[in-house]
């Protein structure tokens, strides 16, 4: 076993980064609204870094984590996961994310398949938590992609959500130990507490289990099962909310940004559970 | 101990559902109103209004004074009916519950007599100016100087996360009087309306839905007759004025509404039997939620000291709005993160509480600070 990622992984995750830079969605969110954060500037800036079609080449996974911490760690459109890893946007359950303007539509089936699907009928945006551009659209097969390969491109997208995971979890802890370094109350950094620490201490180990088991996945790990995906979603879930609780008030305010996080959390959550179930 | 509500609550809150009902039609076409997550504390000038036309405002308040002579469990039944009904509060609960019932306690009687009156008929509204950059969870750290100067003071300062200030007519402003007393011992409370020359109200979007505030004040006049309480005993003030703030049964009533809408979804999905145990355990917790509150409520009736009481009461509702937005959002799958549709599950309201309810322990004082005052003052500790 080797616990350090390799030189050629961590140079593919710098490249990412740099092509992510400081990206922000282009606007504020409008709660309650219809919202969705897909970029075309920023796609075509990582496919240039080589985040593109990996799903299909089991040889990839490593690359295919190391690429979606970076993205969770921006809270970049999860599109980007579901058109690296599956070849398309993905629909479960009669909702596709990202489903207007997208390439081409995928879906879940029973024993893990795959199917490449296209809508039919009408396209409606709904408003959901977060910038995932949710959009209800009824299906029809086209294709029933076959088993290798999708058992390969489910491996990749399951290594990949938990990898947006980890970098979700990892960029609300780093931005809340910062903020409690730099914020005094009391006469003294709140980061100087005892159960302050404590709740930090506990998202770290959520933070760092979780970037366990998305490397674990891209080297070979439980690939596409649900049950790392189920407790890192909840684990994600649980490390935003305290990136909020121990903001204080700061961390409400929508210029603050900090909700990004926290409201991608739940929606990755959301629809990895909804996969799963789609794929038993 | 007899726990059972009398035919008078019965009757007191039939009438406040009948009278919730009735606002709902002008509610239900405001797209703020869908907005916000946490309903009660959602601004509307027009339902406090209404509700003060109709005698709701100031029902612990003795009769001459515009008040009905009930008694605050009597107050919290009603505020869960009206939250069950989502009605925007929080200038209700700023103008009467928090800020209205600590004027009465401790207000002098020119003052009470000015003010409560006007509450009482919802045409005077409040917000709560405490919170400051440097001063959250610290309250005692505030900043803001008031400066004596003949028959008023000159305030300064920056408050900061005063909700509703953009909606309200009136501060209630916590101030330092006396830089050189220990720090708690400094600190006095001041009203004065938010037009007085030297107020800047800026509004800020939040998580929510709606807006919180930063106030800032350079060189206000405020007569020294608003003067709340005794110069420089503005602490005690301000801890009474968070017990009647921590009694949260309107929330508790909202998250009925969640809890029952949620049921009756996925009974009608035939989903109802497998998630047994969590709702009946979230349906006990809200229960234990409800006594805790109207235990502090209790306590307040009979002016013996709630700060623990009231601090479980807040503790107890704010986990169950974090815990009740999980497991709903959780329960419903993909229906749980819609936000805003109306025609969706539980009218698309899970998203927005789940946004919502991130403040529910931040609010009022963090868990944190009522943990601590629950066991220091509950245990002894
Ligand atoms: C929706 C909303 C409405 C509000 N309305 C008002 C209002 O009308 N008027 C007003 O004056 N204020 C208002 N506030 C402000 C509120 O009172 C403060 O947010 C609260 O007291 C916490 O202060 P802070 O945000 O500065 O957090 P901080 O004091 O910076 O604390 C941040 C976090 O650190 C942790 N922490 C802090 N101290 C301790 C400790 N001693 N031990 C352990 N952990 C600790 C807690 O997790 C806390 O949440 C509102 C806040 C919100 C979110």
């Amino acid at each position: 076993m080797r616990f350090d990622v390799s030189t050629e992984l961590a140079l593919f995750a710098d490249s990412v980064r740099a092509a992510i830079g400081s990206w922000e969605p282009t606007r504020e969110p409008d709660l309650g609204s219809w919202q969705d954060d897909r970029d075309d500037a920023l796609a075509a800036r990582l496919t240039a870094a080589g985040w593109s079609d990996l799903g299909s080449d089991p040889e990839m996974l490593g690359a295919v984590v190391a690429g979606a911490i970076e993205l969770g760690r921006a809270c970049a459109p999860i599109c980007l996961v579901d058109e690296a890893t599956l070849g398309g946007a993905l629909w479960v359950g009669g909702r596709a994310r990202h489903g207007l303007r997208a390439s081409a539509l995928v879906a879940p089936a029973p024993r893990g398949g795959l199917s490449l699907v296209r809508a039919c009928g009408s396209v409606v945006p709904e408003r959901t938590l977060d910038g995932s551009g949710s959009v209800r659209v009824d299906v029809a097969t086209v294709e029933i992609v076959p088993q290798a390969e999708a058992s390969a491109r489910w491996s990749a997208w399951a290594a990949a959500t938990l990898g947006y995971l980890a970098g979700v979890a990892e960029r609300a802890l780093a931005l809340t130990v910062a903020h409690v370094r730099a914020r005094e109350q009391f006469g003294a950094p709140l980061a100087a507490l005892p159960a302050v620490q404590a709740r930090l201490a506990d998202a770290a180990l959520a933070a760092d289990g979780i970037a366990l088991l998305a490397w674990s996945a891209a080297t070979g790990g439980r690939g596409a099962a649900s049950a790392e995906r189920a407790w890192a979603g909840e684990a994600a879930c649980e490390v935003t909310a305290t990136a909020h609780q121990l903001h204080g008030a700061a961390g409400f305010a929508l210029e603050t940004g900090l909700h990004r996080w926290y409201r991608r959390a739940r929606a990755v959550h959301g629809w990895s559970a909804a996969v799963s179930a789609a794929l038993r | 101990m007899d726990l059972r509500f009398s035919p008078e609550h019965v009757t007191l809150r039939e009438e406040a559902d009948a009278f919730a009902r009735g606002l709902r039609p002008t509610l239900e076409h405001d797209p703020e109103w869908r907005r916000q997550g946490m309903l009660s504390d959602g601004d509307s000038r027009e339902i406090t209004r209404a509700l003060g036309a109709a005698g709701w405002i100031g029902m612990t308040w003795p009769i001459e004074l515009g008040g009905r002579g009930l008694t605050h469990v009597d107050a919290a039944l009603v505020e869960e009916v009206f939250g069950y009904h989502w009605l925007p509060l929080s200038l209700y609960l700023l103008s009467y519950k928090t800020v209205g019932c600590a004027l009465e306690r401790f207000a002098a009687p020119e003052l009470r007599e000015r003010l409560l009156p006007a509450i009482a008929r919802g045409e005077l509204t409040f917000c709560q100016g405490f919170s400051e950059p440097g001063a959250g969870s610290d309250l005692a750290a505030l900043a803001t100087r008031a400066v004596r100067d003949g028959d008023r003071y000159v305030v300064s300062g920056h408050k900061i996360w005063t909700s509703s200030a953009w909606a309200a007519d009136w501060i209630y402003l916590a101030a330092r009087t006396d830089p050189d007393r220990p720090r708690h011992r400094g600190i006095s409370v001041l009203v004065c309306p938010l037009d007085t020359p030297g107020i800047e109200v800026r509004r800020f979007p939040v998580l929510g839905g709606g807006y919180l505030c930063e106030v800032f004040l350079d060189e206000v006049e405020i007569p020294a007759s608003q003067l709340v309480g005794e110069e420089n005993g503005g602490w005690r003030v301000l801890m009474a004025t968070l017990d009647f703030e921590r009694v949260t049964a309107e929330k508790l009533g909202g998250l009925a509404w969640v809890l029952d809408e949620l049921e009756r979804t996925l009974e009608a999905q035939g989903r109802a039997e497998r998630a047994r145990e969590r709702l009946d355990s979230l349906r006990g917790q809200l229960e234990a939620a409800r006594l805790l509150s109207l235990r502090a409520a209790d306590l307040l009736d009979r002016a013996e000291p709630a700060s623990a009481a009231s601090a479980m009461a807040k503790l107890a509702g704010a986990r169950l709005a974090q815990r009740l937005a999980a497991e709903a959002s959780g329960l419903l799958g993909l229906d749980g993160l819609v936000d805003g549709e109306p025609d969706a599950s539980l009218g698309g309201r899970v998203g927005s509480l789940v946004r919502a309810a991130v403040a529910s322990t931040v609010s009022g004082g963090a868990a944190e600070i009522q943990q601590i005052v629950i066991a220091r003052r509950g245990l002894g500790l």
